[in-house]
C-alpha cells in the first residue's frame, strides 16, 4: 500500500498515517545488539534485586551493561521492598552496587540492615560531604 | 499571493524517507523534536529529502505518531499521558525497533517511554523467562556463570547452593 510512494502523491500528515496492525516491519536486531548505554537505561529501571538476582544472568551483554556506572545511581535496598532476604544478603547485594557506582551513586536507602562494616565500606568510597546527601 | 502561500507551507515541511523508500511530509516544527533531524535542518541539509535509512516504514510511522501527539498543543498531560501507555501496548519486537529508531533519531522523551516500556516487562521474571520473551541464548562460559554464582549465590537458590543460610 505504501510502496514506491513518492511525497507528492502522499495525502496530507494527518491523514498519511493508517493504523493497520500489519506494518512494514523489519525483523529487529537482536537485543544483545543494543547499545550497552540503551541496556544499561533499561536495566537502571529495576529495582537493585531485581538487576543482581535476575536481569544481569540473562546474558553477557545485560551482564556488561549491568556493570555501567549509570545503573547504579540509585540503590534502594528496603527492607519492606524485599521478601526473604537475610540482612546479609542485603549487605552482600549494597557492596556490590556501591562497588559498581564509582562516582555516579546519587541516592541509597538501607534502612533496617547498615552494619557498621557496611557504613565504612561506603564510606570509603565517598568523600564525607557526598555521603551527607546519600544517606 | 498563492505563490508565497505555498513556499511557506514547503519551508516548514520535511519529508522524512524511510529504509524501504516510503516517503512522509511532516511539518517541521513537529519533526525537529528528533534531534538528529534539527541537526540536520540547521546544517541546511533538509532542503530534500531526509533519508533514513535505519528506520523502516512501520517503525517511521510510529515515530511519526508520537511526534505528532507529544508536538500537539490540544491534548493536555493526561491525554499525552494516556497515549503514551496506550503507544508501548505492542510486541517486544515493535518496541525493539522503536528504540533503535529513538536512539538513531535522537528522541530522548520516545528512548526513554521505551526503555520504561521494557523494563516492565522484565520484572519479576526468572532469567529463563526473560531469555524466553526477549528471544535471548544464554552466552556465558562456565567460568562467568561461575564467577556471577559466586557473587550472588542465593539467587542460583533451587540449583543447589545453601551456603548462606
Amino acid at each position: 500500500m505504501l510502496k514506491a510512494s513518492s511525497s507528492s502523491s502522499l495525502p496530507p500528515p494527518s491523514s498519511s498515517l493508517p493504523s493497520s496492525p500489519s506494518l512494514p516491519l523489519s525483523p529487529p536486531p537482536p537485543w544483545v545488539e543494543l547499545p550497552l548505554d540503551i541496556t544499561a537505561n533499561i536495566l537502571q529501571r529495576l529495582r537493585t534485586i531485581e538487576i543482581l538476582e535476575n536481569a544481569q544472568r540473562v546474558c553477557t551483554s545485560w551482564w556488561k551493561a549491568s556493570h555501567d556506572p549509570t545503573v547504579w545511581r540509585v540503590v534502594d535496598l528496603r527492607n519492606d521492598d524485599v521478601d526473604a532476604k537475610t540482612p546479609r544478603m542485603l549487605e552482600n547485594m549494597c557492596r556490590i552496587a556501591v562497588h559498581r557506582s564509582p562516582g555516579q551513586l546519587l541516592k541509597i536507602n538501607i534502612e533496617n540492615f547498615g552494619s557498621r562494616d557496611l557504613l565504612n565500606y561506603i564510606a570509603e568510597r565517598y568523600n564525607r560531604s557526598s555521603l551527607n546527601q546519600l544517606i | 499571493m498563492a505563490e508565497a502561500a505555498s513556499s511557506t507551507i514547503e519551508k516548514n515541511n520535511l519529508t522524512l524517507k524511510s529504509s524501504y523508500g516510503d516517503e512522509f511530509v511532516l511539518e517541521e516544527s513537529i519533526a525537529i523534536q528528533s534531534v538528529t533531524i534539527k541537526n540536520m535542518v540547521e546544517d541546511g541539509c533538509s532542503s530534500s529529502v531526509i533519508p533514513l535509512s535505519k528506520v523502516d516504514t512501520g517503525t517511521l510511522i510510529k515515530v511519526i505518531e508520537y511526534m505528532k501527539m507529544h508536538s500537539s498543543t490540544s491534548s493536555n498531560e493526561e491525554e499525552i499521558q494516556n497515549f503514551d501507555k496506550e503507544f508501548v501496548r505492542i510486541s517486544i519486537k515493535t518496541i525493539l525497533n522503536i528504540l533503535e529508531a529513538a536512539n538513531f533519531l535522537d528522541i530522548r522523551s520516545l528512548l526513554d517511554l521505551c526503555a520504561e516500556a521494557v523494563a516492565n516487562r522484565i520484572k519479576n521474571k526468572t532469567p529463563e523467562v526473560v531469555r524466553k520473551i526477549f528471544n535471548i541464548t544464554s552466552d556465558f562460559t562456565p567460568e562467568e556463570e561461575a564467577e556471577i554464582r559466586n557473587e550472588t549465590p542465593w539467587a542460583f537458590e533451587g540449583d543447589l547452593d545453601h551456603s548462606l543460610d
